[in-house]
């Protein structure tokens, strides 16, 4: 059984137990599509986690909603360990197990997937945040410290090239 | 320098979509022709990786015990220690580090001011030797030098060497030397507070100056005033005064207001005799001298050479007695005033037990030292903390920087 955490000791975000609640899955899902590999991703996920607890009276309804804060918090998290990751042997992505699911769907999700694999980190991202995070422009652009019309432009084009990844993707396991 | 490229605005089309995957995102329907984007939406939301277990047992743990770092006991209650208690007054962005730093900061600026407090002259809370040797310019031509001022009191560390000083002609409304010549002088012993020192030591020189006197010579030695830790060290000061003679008494009267009195003694010495004695002289070899000069005017040959020298003589006989009657005169018209102060450790003016009126002194004395250290504080936290802001901007700059940079290398 949870408890509930300080709720009146948190003056800029009601409950931080709901916003965990509410973050958890898509926080670890945008993570994990940034750096590659789940064991960092869970480290990094529960990293974002703490840094936003301890930091929780910092935040400012003014600037942003609170989702959008705690996924900028997480990119600097994720960001450093790619930084880290730079001095040390780079992770290889990894497999995903074939044949999983013999429908339409599955096939489809496994293309997907490994469209996502070939795209730029910067590309994964706006797809991770956008996709998984479910967060709006406005939102994205306090994440990524941009504004909202770059934003927009930016995942544009993110999309474009997933789908041009799809297709091609697709097309080389055509026999 | 980097010129960043403005976006260009989105087109009509590019602007249907973000919108369409933004509406299969909400689980509203889309229009037929971004039915594959509804797809694309669908598909990319299923490859979302979920958290493992481990990761949520983690998280619940962590929601539990407030994200308490590990080993360190989880808090308990709404703030478990005053250090979180700061950070969560301050905002919880202030890290452990931007909060040592400030610290020290603080601490080094206290330091700062208490140095630049301690090492300002006149704090009293030095044992140093200051002389203080006031000169009066407007001299009178051809004036004596004043004998030399009285030893200081034992403990001095280096007695100021008597300056000469040319006493300049008396200020208007000073009476001339009267027929009987009388050369006075007085000493005066003060007591005062070792904080009070050199404000008494100021107003020794503020009196003599009023009176038309000059300060011959002073020496102050500051001492260290009581405290908790031991009992203060008095300073002392020494003064030779020249002070005019008519105004001995009102000057002795306003120097004695100064501080406790300890001692006073006046002396007289009637030197009419030696000052008509040198004046006599100073007539018979005018005399002289001008009988040579006439002598001189009508001499021819050898008697030239003779005359001339007896000239000289008698013109240094004559220029020693006008310095012997020109010193006696001064004598006369100027007394001589030997101050000595010594702080004691007991406050001016308040001697007896300490009662409220010490203690509002006190208390104000507490106060006005406080001030002035929070403000050479501030003065010196300024500068400090304007570097810090913008090392700290720039810090943040550069890291944004090099996390955006590790992003492309991904």
């Amino acid at each position: 059984m949870l408890v509930a955490v300080e709720p009146e000791a948190e003056p800029g975000i009601e409950s931080f137990e709901a916003l965990y609640r509410s973050s958890c899955s898509d926080l670890h899902a945008y993570v994990r599509t940034l750096l590659g590999d789940s064991a960092s991703a869970e480290d990094v996920t529960a990293l974002a986690f703490e840094r936003a607890y301890r930091r929780r009276a910092s935040f400012d309804a003014r600037r942003g909603s609170p989702r959008a804060w705690l996924f900028g918090i997480a990119r600097n998290a994720a960001l450093d360990e790619l930084r880290r990751r730079r001095a040390a042997p780079a992770l290889a992505p990894e497999p995903v197990a074939p044949g999983e699911d013999p429908s339409d769907a599955a096939v489809r999700r496994a293309t997907v997937r490994r469209a996502l694999e070939q795209l730029g980190a910067r590309d994964r991202e706006l797809i991770a945040l956008k996709f998984h995070a479910g967060l709006s422009n406005a939102e994205l652009a306090r994440v990524l410290g941009t504004s909202e019309s770059n934003a927009g432009t930016r995942l544009h084009r993110a999309v474009s090239r997933l789908r041009r990844a799809c297709t091609d993707t697709t097309e080389e396991d055509r026999p | 320098m980097t010129l960043r490229r403005r976006p260009r605005p989105l087109d009509p089309a590019a602007r249907a979509e973000l919108a369409a995957i933004d509406a299969a995102l909400a689980g509203r329907p889309v229009a037929p022709e971004h039915s594959a984007l509804a797809t694309l939406v669908a598909d990319v939301r299923a490859t979302a990786p979920s958290p493992s277990p481990e990761l949520d047992s983690r998280l619940e743990a962590g929601l539990r015990s407030g994200f308490a770092p590990a080993g360190a006991p989880a808090p308990r209650g709404r703030v478990a220690t005053l250090g979180a208690a700061v950070r969560a007054r301050l905002g919880a962005g202030i890290s452990r580090r931007s909060l040592a730093l400030g610290t020290a900061g603080a601490l080094a600026s206290v330091l700062i001011a208490a140095v630049v407090i301690v090492s300002l002259p006149g704090s009293g809370s030095r044992n140093a030797t200051q002389p203080q040797t006031q000169l009066l310019e407007r001299a009178a031509p051809g004036a004596s030098t004043p004998p030399p001022a009285a030893a200081p009191a034992t403990g001095t560390p280096a007695p100021a060497r008597p300056t000469p000083s040319p006493l300049r002609p008396l200020p208007p409304g000073v009476a001339p030397a009267p027929t009987r010549r009388v050369d006075r002088a007085a000493s005066l012993a003060l007591s005062t507070a070792p904080d009070s020192l050199n404000t008494v030591a100021d107003g020794v020189v503020r009196v003599t100056d009023s009176f038309g006197g000059i300060v011959a010579s002073s020496n102050v030695s500051s001492g260290r005033p009581a405290t908790d830790a031991g009992p203060g060290q008095g300073g002392e000061a020494s003064f030779d005064l020249r002070v005019p003679s008519d105004r001995l008494a009102a000057a002795l009267a306003a120097l004695s207001r100064l501080a406790d009195v300890t001692a006073r003694d006046q002396s007289t010495q009637d030197i009419t005799a030696p000052y008509d004695a040198a004046a006599s002289r100073v007539g018979r070899l005018t005399s002289q001298r001008d009988a040579l000069r006439s002598r001189l005017a009508a001499a021819h040959g050898a008697q030239v050479q003779a005359l001339l020298a007896r000239l000289r003589a008698v013109q240094a006989q004559l220029a020693l007695a006008q310095r012997q009657q020109r010193q006696l005169d001064l004598r006369a018209r100027y007394a001589r005033v030997t101050v000595q102060i010594a702080a004691t450790g007991t406050r001016h003016g308040a001697a007896g037990p300490w009662g409220p009126g010490r203690a509002l002194d006190d208390a104000l004395r507490v106060l006005a030292v406080a001030a002035g250290v929070a403000l050479v504080a501030l003065a010196a936290l300024v500068p400090l903390a304007a570097l810090g802001l913008a090392g700290w901007l720039a810090g943040r700059r550069l890291l944004r920087r090099r996390r955006e940079r590790a992003l492309g290398f991904a």
